[in-house]
């Protein structure tokens, strides 16, 4: 009584899969109240305004072949916070949103995004532990990540944000508290932001994506320091939809492409 | 390639894909609609003279929202257009809120959203569903109201039958505030006490804005000025459009039981909850019901006031 779970004595699983390197796991629900006003009264009522909204947000260093990145698109998640020998989960959770964010002189950083279309609840029936072993722990550094994209050859890249985003579309049928079927509204969206310290590169033309579109190479490419390669991002389809130039009095010549692709 | 076919069904599919009944649900936002249908008249004083067309009077309109994969919205669409707009098909709302239904489908709109994704938009009417024959039951809600007893907690809105008329029509009451009833029939349906009625008493949303047209006679003569003038009594009728937004099944199935047993044409005793302080009656001759969430719904009544202020008895 009173005491404190700490970091150490919690554990998160993701489809049977221990997550390691996880520096902030959130997982919420959140319900709409509207209060109702009625004519001549001047008390009202709480009533529902629609339907409960459940999340996971997970942040973790990229140290190891990310289990997570498979889940894009239309996989059903379950997942469980567990302590104190119990879990607090879900069986049907999906991948809105996966992030990796990239800089020089830190460890790469994952986020992802779910939405959650069974009710979170606690108990055994959703514990997502299982047998699924971590695999080997990799940690990356600056020398062991490399992209491929405008102006990368010969300029510096001081770090990127890559995303992709999936859209879901719950069902819910008259008379359900839950959705009947989560329908995935494909493509993929893919977008990244790379910054890019100024050598000899110029910004593109303005208008070039007016007649040039999905023309572009962009791939990222993580490995741990020993070689061992983690992740390979890339934008399918990529377009430069955008660039800005920055010069500012404490610093060099700084280049933002902004990158959107679809699959 | 042969073009030459009877467009009446656009569908080709395998025997086994075909559906031989409604057998998908509808999404929330589904709605419903109710229209009477009544002769009726206006007499010199403004009074009402309201005759329902058949017993059948109340016509329903179920618009219905289906989200499907491309398969399912094939086979519901070839069902639809198999029925060819006039054969009768029963609808099963699956929240129990509605009994079974029998209508026809003369309209279906499809929203390609995407390869996987089809929204099929249906408008199921339900033209004969007697609304008017001496029974207890509803032919649209779903509620059976019981007798009332003694020593019974009744929530606020629950609808019991009381079998205090011989006009069957007029045995429903409903409960005005949730209490446990006593032992005696003091606060019974007909009871001193009583905390059962027969008005209508929902309490609308705020936002209610309403129009008030003094119903004078106006004399253009022509090339010259505009001469007004009274020539009857009940001037100013206050007809409203009552909202009422996120109802809980239990309200919403009350109002709509109320409504329902009103037959679009029946009068019934309404207080309008601010600025009017004298007692009117009203018929309400459309309403809609939009399935919202679970547990959630939203209601539009419309109220024309009939100033004769009489509740007919044995209509």
């Amino acid at each position: 009584m009173f005491g404190l779970i700490t970091n150490y004595e919690n554990k998160l699983f993701i489809s049977g899969q221990e997550i390691v390197g996880v520096e902030d796991v959130n997982i919420s629900y959140s319900n709409t109240n509207t209060i109702n006003r009625f004519i001549g009264y001047s008390i009202g009522t709480s009533t529902i305004g629609g339907a409960t909204q459940q999340k996971m947000t997970i942040a973790r260093n990229l140290i190891y072949v990310d289990p997570l990145l498979a889940y894009t698109g239309n996989s059903i998640i379950s997942g469980s916070v567990n302590y104190n020998g119990n879990s607090y989960g879900f069986k049907s959770g999906y991948m809105e949103q996966y992030m990796v964010n990239c800089a020089v002189g830190s460890v790469p950083k994952v986020t992802v995004n779910m939405s959650i279309y069974d009710e979170l609840m606690t108990g055994t029936i959703n514990n997502a532990s299982g047998s699924v072993s971590t695999p080997t722990i990799y940690i990356p550094n600056q020398g062991s990540i490399s992209l491929t994209c405008d102006n990368s050859t010969t300029n510096r890249v001081v770090g990127f944000d890559y995303s992709i985003k999936a859209t879901q579309k719950p069902i819910y049928t008259i008379g359900s508290k839950l959705p009947i079927d989560v329908v995935y509204l494909s493509p993929l969206e893919f977008s990244a932001t790379v910054q890019v310290e100024v050598d000899d590169a110029f910004l593109s033309s303005g208008m070039a994506f007016l007649t040039a579109r999905a023309n572009k190479t962009v791939t990222f490419s993580i490995a741990g320091r020993t070689g061992n390669l983690l992740q390979t991002l890339t934008i399918p389809k990529a377009s430069l939809v955008g660039e800005s130039l920055s010069s500012t009095a404490e610093g060099g010549v700084k280049i933002t492409l902004n990158y959107i692709g679809h699959q | 390639m042969n073009t030459f076919y009877d467009r009446t069904s656009n569908i080709l599919l395998a025997t086994g894909d075909v559906i031989t009944g409604l057998i998908y649900n509808p999404v929330y936002g589904s709605r419903v609609s109710f229209t009477s249908r009544t002769n009726q008249y206006e007499t010199q004083n403004g009074y009402y003279n309201l005759i329902p067309m058949s017993i059948n009077n109340v016509d329903a309109k179920f618009e219905l929202r289906f989200d499907l994969d491309q398969s399912g919205a094939q086979k519901l669409t070839n069902f639809i257009e198999n029925k060819k707009g006039s054969i009768l098909f029963p609808f099963t709302d699956a929240s129990s809120f509605y009994k079974t239904v029998s209508g026809v489908c003369d309209n279906y709109a499809i929203n390609h959203i995407n390869n996987y994704h089809y929204e099929v938009a249906t408008s199921f009417e339900v033209n004969q569903a007697p609304m008017l024959l001496n029974w207890s039951g509803m032919s649209f809600v779903n509620k059976v109201a019981q007798p009332w007893s003694g020593a019974k907690t009744y929530a606020k809105y629950e609808t019991i039958y009381s079998g205090v008329s011989q006009n069957k029509l007029d045995n429903f009451y409903y409960c005005a505030t949730g209490h446990t009833s006593s032992s005696s029939s003091i606060d019974g349906p007909t009871g001193s006490s009583t905390k059962w009625t027969q008005a209508f008493f929902f309490e609308p949303d705020i936002g209610l804005q309403n129009d008030v047209q003094i119903k004078i006679i106006k004399t253009e003569f022509k090339n010259s000025f505009v001469q007004r003038g009274v020539t009857r009594k009940n001037l100013a009728p206050v007809n409203l459009t009552l909202k009422f937004t996120n109802l809980p099944t239990i309200e919403a199935k009350s109002i709509m039981h109320f409504l329902e047993n009103k037959a679009g044409y029946r009068r019934f005793l309404y207080n309008p909850p601010s600025v009017y302080n004298k007692p009117k009656v009203y018929y309400c001759p459309s309403w809609s019901h939009t399935l919202k969430f679970y547990d959630s719904h939203d209601i539009d009544v419309t109220l024309i006031e009939d100033p004769l202020g009489i509740i007919p008895t044995g209509s």
